[in-house]
């Protein structure tokens, strides 16, 4: 590769926004923080899905530790990223939908906060926070491209490789990497609004994977979830199509794959090697045809759980996947902060994963909540996931160890009217210490 | 009102995102059939053919609107000699418009030049030029490549020069661009500069190679041929399969022109549909979201 040509570096770190007091220098590690889109919980073959071959990710989940109860903050593109970057509640940051609820303007997010102290804070792919330009808060080197990743996730990786290769600065970096895909899966299922009929590439016939085992479960629904039903193909594709768009997605998140293993080979070759902590995650999942849905706004697990896979080799231990701590995507900043040696950011709701990182623990949380269209919540402790979304006469109540797929709502069934009225009770013992942020729009279009 | 109330007011009037596929007062499925009736857009994806009208595959449909503005070049094509192709680039997202009025139904993003001879040594030079836009109209990137290749079925790649550059307001990022070098050593692995060696099977062959191969391609249909690809020249993507599909005959720029596909299978790509005329030479290219169209009035 050519080498850097001794112009004026985008990375130069005589700008008055690195100037940090305090700050602390010798082996801060580096921080690469990777994302996807829209991808399954168990839409990686490390976990044993046989449709899916993603030897990258894989590579890391084997290099690390796989948090496998994993949910997002609020299970949308925006929400979940404004949750990510600011370690505060969907409902705090006030970017609560994806296209009209801005950010709150004054609360600080991870760019500001880490190069602020000290860290070059670098920004490449997907950003999507509405209310907040990428570029304020990040050195971005391209930012939110043509929204396909099949166009554009390529572009993404190369700056990664380029940035490996030319940054000379001597301040620890925090790299945030947002590739689009799989979230082409979206425009597939918009284009493809018909049944297909026939399989329009006869070859892969066997190839297609089975449909889930709750694909058709109806458990009682609620009334918003019904009012904006993500079950838009219900009655509409026979089983052909359906697993026509699993095998079509799974080849969206192979195609995430390979751009993430180029970054992965660009950064094991370059001097950053040996001292960068990985986090890969995805924002929300993506319905796959559980519960008959598509796309996410749900909070089936199909929709907000996600995987979370942290990796440091020499620091973190290997091989290890977690199925026992609940996780949530607010525990991203502090994270990030325990390991830059940082203070966590304002009023951070989530907590540093390093102490279960490194077997360091004695006491973990009870519950995480996650929340979903302005008045949807969920509330999920190691047995029972509850749902519900104010102003709704129906909730849900799922035993999540007897019934992971979701199929028996027991909200409707007397014997757990306990159970329900404690976990709202503890839910809105959470609410209430939140400061939630007022809802701005933009103009409706 | 209660907060509660304000809430859901707040949800009816915004549109529950982008990507979601609901809005906020009606069905998706209802706005779209509503979006076609009252804008009279007849498209293949929601009008069923007419009866004697052949079907286009799937690949042809999403850009029959098009197809006046494809002009093939009339003059003599030697897949096995000296050529010089344009294409296009445009991703196209059928549908998306019934939705987001905005939104066109195809972009185009990019060019691709592809030029090809021989080095007199049974060997192939392959040189791949690329623009794409990458932020809205602001940033660029420019990608080069230049490879030899064999000269056998699928165009193998031997030794290459790969590099991209980024521009911002047309001014190039000097601590953004790339570039790389590769070739394959004797035991076939290939070997990338600053990366580890990739281990591929015996018969492989990179994306851009096959814009050369898919041009001495019989047309008619023939056993599949099977190899591993190495896309953008360093990602690894096993298990692909390259078949004839079909041949259909479309009115090109007014003109009527014999098209033949061909299918490729994989892992890490949504199926690659390729398609030549009668010369051989390749006129469309889909990917999936992408396409690359003949541009030689470029």
């Amino acid at each position: 590769m050519s080498s850097h040509t001794g112009n004026k570096s985008i990375f130069d770190t005589a700008s008055p926004r690195s100037k940090a007091p305090g700050l602390i220098h010798h082996r801060q590690p580096n921080l690469l923080f990777i994302h996807t889109d829209e991808q399954h919980f168990q839409a990686m073959s490390a976990f044993g899905n046989p449709h899916v071959d993603t030897p990258n990710m894989d590579r890391l989940a084997k290099r690390g530790v796989a948090f496998n109860q994993s949910y997002s903050a609020n299970p949308v593109c925006a929400p979940a990223r404004s949750c990510w970057y600011t370690g505060r509640t969907s409902s705090e940051t006030g970017c609560v939908t994806n296209l009209y609820s801005l950010i709150v303007a004054d609360m600080p997010d991870m760019g500001q906060w880490f190069s602020s102290r000290g860290y070059e804070a670098v920004y490449s792919g997907k950003w999507h926070i509405p209310g907040r330009e990428a570029h304020k808060s990040f050195n971005a080197l391209i930012v939110d491209p043509v929204g396909i990743g099949e166009y554009c996730d390529t572009n993404i990786s190369e700056s990664a490789q380029a940035f490996f290769h030319n940054y000379r600065g001597d301040k620890p970096f925090f790299l945030s990497l947002g590739f689009t895909q799989p979230h082409d899966i979206i425009l597939w299922v918009i284009a493809n609004e018909r049944d297909i009929g026939h399989l329009p590439y006869p070859s892969i016939a066997d190839e297609l994977p089975p449909l889930p085992d709750n694909f058709s479960a109806d458990p009682r629904q609620c009334e918003t979830f019904l009012r904006y039903d993500t079950r838009i193909r219900k009655g509409i594709w026979s089983e052909l199509t359906w697993r026509y768009y699993l095998w079509s997605y799974y080849r969206m998140v192979e195609m995430a794959d390979a751009q993430i293993g180029r970054v992965l080979d660009a950064l094991e070759s370059s001097r950053f090697a040996d001292n960068t902590l990985i986090l890969f995650t995805s924002d929300h999942g993506e319905g796959l045809s559980r519960h008959l849905t598509v796309g996410k706004d749900s909070l089936y697990d199909e929709a907000a759980r996600v995987h979370l896979i942290a990796s440091w080799p020499g620091h973190i231990p290997e091989g290890i996947v977690d199925d026992v701590h609940l996780v949530s995507g607010l525990d991203i900043a502090p994270t990030l902060c325990d390991y830059a040696g940082i203070e966590l950011m304002p009023k951070a709701r989530g907590r540093s994963l390093k102490s279960l990182m490194v077997g360091n623990v004695l006491e973990w949380r009870e519950f995480i909540v996650s929340e979903v269209q302005v008045n949807g919540h969920m509330i999920r402790t190691p047995e029972y996931k509850f749902i519900t979304y104010e102003g709704d006469s129906t909730s849900q109540l799922f035993d999540m160890r007897s019934d992971p797929g979701e199929t028996t709502n027991l909200a409707i069934d007397s014997k757990y009217a306990n159970t329900v009225s404690d976990l709202r009770r503890t839910m809105y013992r959470w609410e209430r210490q939140l400061e939630k942020a007022p809802l701005v729009t933009k103009m409706k279009l | 009102m209660s907060e509660t109330s304000t809430r859901r007011e707040f949800l009816k009037t915004s549109i529950v995102g982008a990507c979601n596929l609901t809005l906020a007062t009606y069905s998706p499925l209802t706005a779209m059939r509503q979006t076609v009736q009252t804008s009279g857009v007849a498209s293949s994806h929601t009008d069923p053919p007419s009866v004697g009208h052949k079907v286009l595959p799937p690949s042809l449909q999403c850009v029959e609107d098009y197809f006046s503005d494809i002009h093939v070049p009339e003059d003599l094509f030697i897949p096995n000699g000296y050529w010089e192709n344009h294409y296009s680039i445009w991703v196209v997202t059928p549908n998306l418009q019934k939705l987001f009025k905005w939104v066109k139904p195809a972009t185009e993003v990019g060019s691709l030049r592809i030029r090809r001879r021989s080095d007199g040594k049974n060997r192939i030079k392959l040189e791949v030029t690329r623009s794409e836009r990458v932020e809205g109209a602001t940033k660029r990137c420019d990608t080069n490549v230049q490879i030899v290749c064999k000269w056998d079925q699928l165009s193998t790649p031997m030794e290459w020069k790969s590099g991209s550059r980024l521009y911002s307001q047309a001014r190039m990022i000097e601590d953004l661009q790339t570039w790389t070098t590769g070739k394959i050593d004797g035991e076939g692995k290939v070997i990338l500069q600053h990366r580890k060696p990739i281990k591929l099977r015996r018969q492989f062959t990179s994306n851009w190679s096959l814009f050369d191969a898919i041009q001495r391609m019989p047309l008619h249909e023939s056993e599949p041929v099977s190899f591993d690809l190495l896309d953008e020249m360093d990602l690894r993507k096993p298990g692909q399969s390259l078949a004839y599909r079909e041949s259909v005959t479309v009115v090109l720029g007014g003109s009527a022109v014999n098209l033949h596909g061909f299918d490729q299978i994989g892992k890490g790509i949504l199926p690659i549909s390729y398609w030549v005329d009668d010369r051989h030479r390749l006129i469309i290219v889909c990917t999936g979201m992408c396409y690359y169209i003949l541009n030689h009035a470029q």
